[in-house]
């Protein structure tokens, strides 16, 4: 089976990436697959590079990197979501002349069409808050 | 092939938190592509619909006016958990658009009919 996830809880204050790591590694360790991880809501806090918890603690950041480079699951932040909440790429940073943009290079930018059609083409979508 | 039905599912009341705000976008963009969609106002998310908001008194935007829009871009299935809406004292006459009531068996037999559920 194909998942499709939908990431709405911020970075740290909730367990949201966690929940969705797990529930992602297991779903793979089972032989199904994950299409895409969309990041919504407070969930595009996910991606913002400058984020440093302590060592003995979850680090979300590194975590979802490290998946998307094992398993080719592309990371994907709302655009209109993120410029809401100051998570911008370096382009779009330069496009409001605001300097440096603070998003992770392992995360891609895109709209809300871009959850629909990896919803659509997958065979369930899963919502962590 | 007939459209794929997919729902959205309202669950937090307006203003404390923008989840009605981005759920209203991410409907609007679902009703550009071929979709059969419906929205569920359940838990707090009933308070979305109620009357007499008056945010911009206090600088807010009234957001929740496009749901008496949503008709207009072709969403006609907007369902209300009749449960949550009786337990936090609103009627129907209290709304700002018609809704269809659902019970919970209801509710649960609607989700179960869908492709796809979006939890705000």
């Amino acid at each position: 089976m194909t998942f499709n996830l939908l990431v709405s809880g911020a970075l740290y204050s909730s367990q949201s990436a966690y929940n969705a790591l797990r529930f992602s590694q297991a779903a793979i360790a089972d032989g199904h697959s994950i299409s895409q991880v969309f990041f919504y809501q407070d969930g595009v806090s996910q991606a913002n590079r400058l984020s440093m918890p302590l060592d003995d603690e979850f680090n979300a950041l590194e975590r979802w990197a490290e998946f998307s480079d094992t398993n080719s699951v592309p990371l994907v932040v709302c655009i209109s979501a993120g410029e809401r909440r100051g998570i911008m790429s370096d382009a779009q940073a330069g496009e409001y002349q605001l300097g440096q943009g603070n998003s992770h290079a392992g995360f891609s930018v895109a709209g809300l069409g871009a959850l629909h059609e990896a919803s659509l083409s997958s065979d369930r979508t899963v919502t962590f808050k | 092939m007939s459209a794929a039905k997919v729902l959205y599912v309202i669950s937090r009341a307006p203003y404390s938190n923008a989840s009605g705000q981005e759920a209203l976008d991410a409907i609007l963009i679902g009703t550009s592509f071929e979709l059969d969609v419906s929205v569920l106002f359940i838990a707090d998310g009933v308070f979305q619909l109620k009357q007499a908001q008056q945010p911009s008194d206090n600088g807010l935007k009234q957001f929740t006016k496009t749901y008496k829009a949503l008709e207009d871009f072709g969403v006609e299935k907007i369902y209300l958990h009749d449960l949550s809406m009786v337990a936090r004292g609103l009627s129907e006459s209290e709304l700002i658009c018609a809704t269809t009531t659902l019970d919970s068996l209801a509710v649960s037999a609607l989700i179960a009919d869908q492709a796809k559920v979006f939890t705000f």
